[in-house]
């Protein structure tokens, strides 16, 4: 029997002259090759996938942002009603402040002011008038009412309540609140499907390295986890760069804007219960499509 | 040990092994050689549970691999080095990263990674490329990482499929080394590589080894003195 012969070590992994050069003196295609495998793996790909999810999202979040305006427009012009309460002249100032007194007291009414002589649009010196804004969640009808009952209050002379302007003012808030609520609700949707897609993509284009794992002994456990906490950290991260991406458009569209009509729907802002939504709902969809795929197409080791 | 018990298998509608039966005991040296799509692959694959057999048995120690649950896989495959023809390897680490994979899923710890990575790699003459990216390497220094990794935590048996007509000689030597080693060391190495090759492995195999040759989905034992077409 013939003994393998022991090879010199000279002779292992005999070395190309480029291999142990460092990247500054590669090629221009060397370069380009190894940013490509960079790309498709690794941090670089982590990261672009990160832009690439924000990206996606500034739309949505776009949307979200200004459904927000829509709804905080509609709730101000909700609020946007006024009585007009005229004193009668004879009132004595004592009753007067007992008048005011009692209104602040009221639930029914947010606040209470002394409109000046000078501000009121027909000046009329003999009535002294005082605005009552009623408050944020009465109705139309109990707006209307509030009024009656102030009408027949002591010293009050008369009640002035545009009703025409208050229910058109309701209905267009109602409008208002529900496209934004519709275009809030759509745009969580398109977020949860981006995130789903681009998720699946990221974890079915690993599946090379998911084999090599499974090959060397790599239990589901093992191999779901990286996944499992990178998914949420990067839909993290996506989140909350594309919400600043999306701010800054809107504040760089709102800059340059240049009627005011418009501008007061385009509020650069997002509630927290937006916010929270939208990272919730990036974070629990890119859980789930992690938590589908293993289960669907990575369910056995003899695949 | 590693016994196959009237094992049949069919690709598509290729019957590829008929009835096959084969015993390879525990710390043996067994060089299988066929043609291209005869079933080597897929014989590595049976061992590996990445395959069912149609029928019979294959049995790998005690345990039977066909009746594996899934969950029990993954340990067996941990006993297992594994070289593929054309290796895979995580392309954005370096070699010496990816020579501590199978010691990181068998959890190792790091002080124990690392003395046994730089071990490893100083024996197969790799110590140069510790921190080289793997997809700057050869072909040749490719198997040679693969190779390394597959025996960096000791199996009880290593599994190859050459493509030594590729290699480089110095290469396939230094592999051959590697292997040798792991041999020497209580592991069962089982070799798979074209008919060509049988004559010159047959040559090479060191005492207990043994030679089969693959015909017509039938293992058979190659005889020295007889052209593999013979047997």
């Amino acid at each position: 029997m013939k003994e393998i012969n022991t090879p010199p070590k000279a002779n292992y992994a005999r070395l190309s002259p480029s291999l142990l050069s460092g990247p500054g003196n590669s090629s221009h295609f060397q370069a380009i090759r190894e940013f490509l495998v960079a790309v498709r793996c690794g941090e670089t790909r982590q990261l672009l996938i990160t832009i690439l999810i924000a990206l996606s999202l500034v739309l949505p979040t776009a949307a979200l942002i200004l459904s927000n305006g829509l709804d905080i427009a509609g709730t101000n012009l909700k609020q946007a009603r006024l009585i007009s309460v005229f004193m009668a002249p004879e009132t004595e100032p004592a009753r007067f402040e007992d008048l005011a007194a009692m209104l602040a007291t009221n639930d029914h009414i947010d606040t209470t002011r002394l409109v000046e002589l000078e501000n009121l649009v027909s000046p009329d010196s003999s009535h002294t008038v005082l605005e009552v804004i009623p408050a944020g969640h009465l109705n139309p009808e109990a707006v209307v009412a509030l009024a009656e009952n102030l009408s027949i209050l002591a010293g009050i002379d008369f009640v002035e309540l545009n009703k025409p302007r208050l229910f058109e003012n309701q209905a267009a808030s109602n409008l208002l609140t529900q496209i934004a609520n519709f275009a809030n609700l759509a745009a969580l949707v398109i977020v949860a499907a981006l995130v789903w897609v681009i998720s699946r993509h990221d974890i079915i284009s690993n599946s090379s390295t998911i084999k090599l794992l499974r090959q060397l002994g790599g239990t589901h456990h093992d191999i779901r986890r990286p996944f499992l906490y990178r998914s949420p950290t990067v839909g993290l991260a996506a989140a909350i760069l594309s919400i600043g991406v999306a701010m800054l458009l809107l504040w760089i569209f709102k800059q340059n804007i240049d009627t005011s009509t418009y501008s007061s729907l385009i509020l650069v802002r997002l509630s927290w219960m937006q916010v929270f939504s939208l990272i919730l709902v990036v974070i629990t969809v890119s859980l789930l499509t992690t938590l589908h795929i293993f289960s669907k197409k990575f369910t056995h080791y003899n695949q | 040990m590693i016994q196959f018990n009237q094992v049949c298998k069919t690709f598509d509608t290729t019957r590829l092994f008929e009835n096959i039966n084969l015993f390879l005991p525990k710390a043996s040296y067994t060089f299988i050689g066929g043609s291209a799509g005869c079933g080597k692959t897929t014989l590595f694959k049976l061992m590996m549970a990445s395959e069912k057999p149609d029928s019979g048995t294959v049995r790998i120690d005690d345990l039977e691999i066909n009746s594996l649950p899934q969950e029990r896989i993954p340990f067996l495959r941990r006993q297992i080095g594994l070289v593929e023809t054309v290796p895979l390897l995580l392309e954005n680490r370096t070699v010496a990263e990816n020579i501590a994979v199978p010691l990181q899923i068998a959890e190792f710890d790091s002080k124990a990674q690392k003395y046994r990575v730089t071990e490893s790699l100083e024996d197969s003459g790799l110590a140069i490329l510790t921190n080289v990216l793997v997809q700057r390497l050869d072909a040749d220094q490719r198997r040679l990482v693969a190779l390394v990794r597959a025996t960096i935590h000791r199996p009880g048996i290593l599994l190859v499929d050459t493509a030594a007509e590729q290699l480089r000689e110095s290469s396939a030597a230094s592999q051959m080394e590697i292997v040798q080693k792991t041999h020497n060391n209580g592991t069962t190495v089982v070799i798979a590589g074209n008919k060509s090759e049988l004559a010159e492995a047959t040559k090479q195999l060191p005492a207990g080894g043994s030679a089969l040759v693959f015909n017509n989905g039938k293992l058979y034992p190659h005889e020295r003195d007889k052209h593999p077409t013979e047997s």
